[in-house]
């Protein structure tokens, strides 16, 4: 390895070590690190600048100003309280419920939002059942993290893979991943509801009192609503087609959140932008030129040769140990700087000769979404509902979370091994 | 310091029950333009970062049951003055 290749691996791990200790926010160190691997000469501006994913970043913004808007119409609460009257507020089924809710959610939102818009009403809904809320916000956190994995736009790692690989489109997505995470998300929220089923119990009354409760005032503003949803579904329609037609996902995702913007007016420009979360835009942009230094060193083609010796360059023992090494990482680290660093591996491996590169792509994209679900720290979606729920003071300890978690975190990729296995691999 | 409060009840009615920790309060409105007034109390609490002040369920014939948390308790009826669906409120 070269000097410069020496630096830009040290730049690397210092600012990966910084991330997961949180010591300093995530997004101030991805930048200071990008910034100095351009001040240490190894990449230059205008290299580190192509190194950057303009289509992630695109897509992001606009399915956040989308998002902005579209939850001040009170739709979610709507959807959440009319399933709520369906399953005569019966606290299981609700908890069932809540959860494909949150999953089908998250599986076209990002799902930090997903689960911001979520917790509200099921503090709400549980309060009105004076049952514990607690079975249902760690619910809800693992079928955001499973859900999100099932479409393109649903987890930030899939919409990177989804960038950096031509041939995974939405539609390769949803061929490939949405049938087994939906099955995972009904293995999963069916121990769920097994384990937490004694606590679930109301009294008739209590239920009757939801049952009475008119979903339709929760619409706070019927106009807005109309223009959300013509918005929201012609990006979803335009992400199924985006192939056809060859446009990139960020364009349509770009299109949908302009077009509101058009229909809503400028009253709401601020306020979408505002909501904008532009620490997790930036947090990008510093990866994508931290792992640019790699690259342009050699130092990633060099990780692709050693793991291609590891396993003799079979595809069979490489996607398992990709899908197994990004869970267990992705249960404990952020899974962005992970699946960052992984792409250009994954895509040198393919130089080096592995053949079939397809299988490895959605273990990398199974195991870095599924993994967040191992622990309290896996995923900002479960960091941000144990932040909510213990400022209303109910604690979802590291422990208590982990007990649950991990095992179905390990049983979801036993499913996605002999998934990936039985579909890829024989 | 509590507060004790009074409004015209020829256009809504309020009832109190203590239930535990919190304080259930139903609202009737007998005229349907207080529903905006009732509306801008509710987006008061919504905008803070506080889940459990109060929970807002609403019911048909413009009936509204809402858990108050103790400690919002004041501030609750307060803002209900502010949005004039009170026509007096004083601490007492």
């Amino acid at each position: 390895m070269s000097t410069q290749a020496y630096i830009a691996l040290g730049v690397f791990l210092i600012t990966y070590a910084f991330i997961v200790t949180e010591k300093i926010h995530r997004t101030i160190i991805a930048m200071a690190g990008a910034i100095m691997m351009i001040l240490l000469g190894i990449v230059g501006q205008e290299k580190a600048l192509h190194h950057i994913d303009f289509n992630t970043l695109g897509l992001l913004t606009g399915m956040m100003i989308i998002v902005a808007i579209t939850s001040e119409t009170g739709l979610f609460k709507y959807i959440a309280i009319w399933s709520a009257k369906k399953v005569k507020g019966d606290p299981l089924k609700i908890l069932l419920v809540l959860g494909v809710i949150t999953a089908l959610g998250s599986a076209f939102l990002d799902n930090v939002t997903t689960v911001l818009l979520m917790v509200p009403v099921t503090f709400s809904i549980t309060r009105q059942l004076r049952v514990n809320p607690i079975p249902f916000l760690i619910t809800e956190v693992i079928a955001s993290n499973i859900g999100g994995t099932s479409t393109l736009i649903g987890d930030p790692p899939n919409i990177m893979l989804g960038s950096a690989v031509k041939e995974l489109t939405f539609m390769a997505f949803i061929n490939n991943l949405t049938a087994i995470t939906f099955f995972i998300l009904f293995v999963n929220i069916g121990i769920l509801a097994f384990i937490y089923r004694k606590e679930l119990k109301t009294s008739v009354e209590l239920k009757s009192n939801l049952m009475d409760l008119d979903e339709k005032e929760e619409i706070t503003d019927k106009a807005l609503l109309i223009k959300s949803l013509i918005a929201l579904t012609l990006t979803i329609f335009g992400f199924f087609l985006h192939q056809l037609f060859h446009i990139e996902s960020a364009t349509v995702a770009l299109a949908g959140a302009f077009l509101l913007l058009l229909l809503t007016g400028e009253s709401y420009l601020d306020k979408a932008f505002g909501k904008v979360e532009w620490t997790t835009i930036f947090f990008f942009i510093g990866l994508f030129v931290l792992v640019s230094g790699l690259i342009e060193t050699g130092v990633i083609s060099l990780l692709a040769d050693y793991s291609v010796h590891l396993t003799g360059g079979d595809v069979t023992s490489t996607s398992i140990l990709i899908l197994w090494v990004s869970a267990i990482a992705s249960a404990f680290i952020d899974n962005i700087p992970f699946v960052a660093t992984m792409i250009p591996m994954i895509k040198d491996m393919g130089d080096l000769g592995v053949q079939n590169l397809e299988p490895l792509w959605w273990s990398l994209s199974l195991g870095a979404c599924l993994g967040g679900n191992g622990t309290l720290i896996g995923a900002s979606a479960n960091v941000i509902v144990a932040g909510l729920a213990a400022k209303e003071g109910y604690n979802i300890t590291f422990g208590k979370f982990l007990i649950i978690a991990f095992p179905l975190m390990i049983l979801s990729i036993i499913i996605c091994t002999i998934y990936i296995y039985l579909r890829y691999l024989i | 310091m509590k507060t004790e409060y009074n409004y015209n009840e020829q256009l809504l009615e309020i009832t109190e029950t203590v239930n535990g920790d919190d304080i259930e309060i139903s609202i009737t409105l007998f005229d349907s333009q207080l529903k905006k007034n009732l509306k801008k109390v509710r987006e008061f609490f919504d905008e803070n970062d506080v889940i459990s002040d109060i929970y807002f369920y609403i019911h048909p014939n413009n009936k509204y049951q809402i858990i108050v948390r103790q400690d919002f308790y004041n501030e609750f009826f307060i803002q209900l003055f502010r949005q004039q669906l009170l026509t007096e409120i004083k601490w007492v």
